[in-house]
């Protein structure tokens, strides 16, 4: 059941992004819900997932390198670190990873994209709004996507995010 | 071993595994790239076509909002304008069988005929949004790679112009890239002076800035005098892309043609005729693999 948790929200995020990408609306939505997935679950399984879209979407995007593996991957060590150091229950503080975690998405691929015939051009008219535009949508997006998934988690009796800090650690011998 | 000790290693070892995993993904991705590009593609497709299709049907049910004098006037005049095309077919006619004729006479190969298939935009990149972008039609309906693809010229819906090449195909969808892409190479030839270039021939990127996006075409000879405005065309060098069809507006030489230069070659910016914003129906040309142009009927 976790599993199928974690395809489907894999799912609605490709499709969500794909579907605003295609209207010209860049949002960093994958990205978010691969921290709500770290955060829930293992780095292992969160890591598998993660190098899994990070695949799909370099090989939909036709990049020669695969930023988004490296981009992706760094978001199971953000949910780990998360855990560790804040408590997770006020939705609200959530905003701050919905910040981090745009930045993480849209910094790199502007610094791999970045074209320098005219800079001043490309960082005021594409690179800043879009940036801003993306935090903007982390800071507000998160605890939303938080407080839904959790709905949907508990339902589905799957870790939730607001419980994730504070599971007990559980002695097992499987690896993920 | 103490508490503290034992977390650290065992954080250690999971970052080690990570760390391998991302390298082995990284590694290996260029050898999994198409099967999981069309895993995206195809799977994928019948979802990501429903807004498309929801789209159509919203733009469809609008027309209803019209008069029906003025659909009916609307219906007219596109009748008026097909009779005119195929009026025009009907001369070219002629063309095409002297053509035939001299080439089988210089006995040279005939020209295969063209299909020609209707697409719409299936997904496109935000980040590249003039650069690249995603049709709902595959090798299912017979696109290959390097098929022109053509759209309306922007302000004039009735021409046509080139807009891009496929770079890809899986069963359901292509990808195209357009004119400002580096990838897109295609033979040039400025209409009015008759001198061939490449499009995208050299290392100079496409531009886009405050005056507008240009893509480079490239190896034209030194010496000739170049007019801004020029209409560029397709130069017919590949087997795939027929000559003539309209590629954009020349709009000058790069850097400066110095007398004392010693390039044999200089480059110059075209401005593409295709709207590349604002894309909505487009058309894929694609030689027919076995069968020569069929004789016209008259």
């Amino acid at each position: 059941m976790t599993d199928v948790f974690i395809l489907l929200i894999i799912f609605v995020g490709i499709f969500t992004q794909s579907v605003l990408g295609t209207a010209g609306i860049y949002l960093p939505i994958m990205a978010l819900l691969l921290f709500y997935i770290a955060v829930n679950f293992n780095i292992i399984r969160t890591l598998f997932y993660a190098l899994l879209c990070g695949i799909l979407a370099d090989a939909a995007s036709g990049y020669q390198f695969p930023c988004h593996i490296f981009i992706y991957s760094l978001l199971p060590l953000l949910g780990l670190y998360w855990v560790k150091i804040h408590d997770l229950r006020p939705l609200y503080l959530n905003f701050f990873p919905g910040i981090l975690v745009a930045a993480i998405q849209i910094i790199p691929l502007a610094l791999i994209r970045f074209r320098f015939d005219d800079p001043a051009f490309q960082l005021f008219h594409k690179w800043i709004p879009i940036l801003l535009a993306g935090i903007i949508f982390g800071a507000l997006f998160m605890p939303l996507a938080i407080a839904i998934l959790d709905y949907f988690a508990h339902a589905l009796k799957v870790t939730r995010y607001q419980d994730a800090g504070s599971k007990p650690q559980a002695k097992s011998r499987r690896w993920y | 071993m103490t508490g503290p000790g034992k977390k650290y290693r065992h954080l250690a070892g999971m970052l080690a595994i990570a760390g391998v995993l991302i390298l082995g993904a990284a590694a290996t991705f260029h050898g999994f790239e198409t099967f999981f590009g069309r895993v995206y593609a195809d799977f994928f497709y019948p979802y990501l076509e429903l807004p498309v299709k929801a789209k159509n049907l919203l733009s469809a049910q609008t027309l209803m909002f019209h008069e029906k004098s003025a659909l009916a006037t609307a219906l007219n005049e596109l009748r008026a304008k097909n009779q005119l095309l195929a009026s025009r077919y009907a001369v070219a006619v002629e063309a095409q069988l002297e053509n035939r004729e001299l080439r089988r006479l210089l006995k040279l190969d005939q020209k295969l005929d063209f299909n020609y298939v209707n697409a719409e935009i299936h997904r496109r990149d935000p980040l590249e949004w003039r650069e690249r972008f995603i049709i709902n039609r595959g090798f299912s309906v017979g696109i290959k790679v390097g098929s022109p693809v053509l759209t309306a010229k922007r302000g004039e819906s009735d021409v046509m112009v080139l807009c891009g090449i496929v770079k890809s195909v899986s069963r359901h969808t292509a990808e195209i890239i357009t004119l400002l892409s580096p990838d897109a190479k295609i033979s040039a030839r400025l209409a009015e002076c008759g001198v061939s270039g490449f499009i995208n021939g050299g290392d100079i990127a496409s531009r886009h800035n405050q005056s507008g996006e240009f893509t480079v075409i490239n190896y034209l000879p030194t010496g000739n005098s170049y007019k801004p405005g020029e209409t560029v065309v397709t130069g017919g060098f590949e087997t795939h892309i027929p000559a003539g069809i309209p590629i954009g507006n020349f709009t000058g030489i790069i850097g400066e043609n110095s007398v004392f230069s010693n390039r044999l070659y200089v480059n110059g910016l075209i401005n593409p005729a295709a709207d590349l914003d604002n894309i909505r129906f487009l058309i894929v040309l694609t030689r027919k693999q076995d069968a020569v142009a069929p004789s016209p009927k008259l």
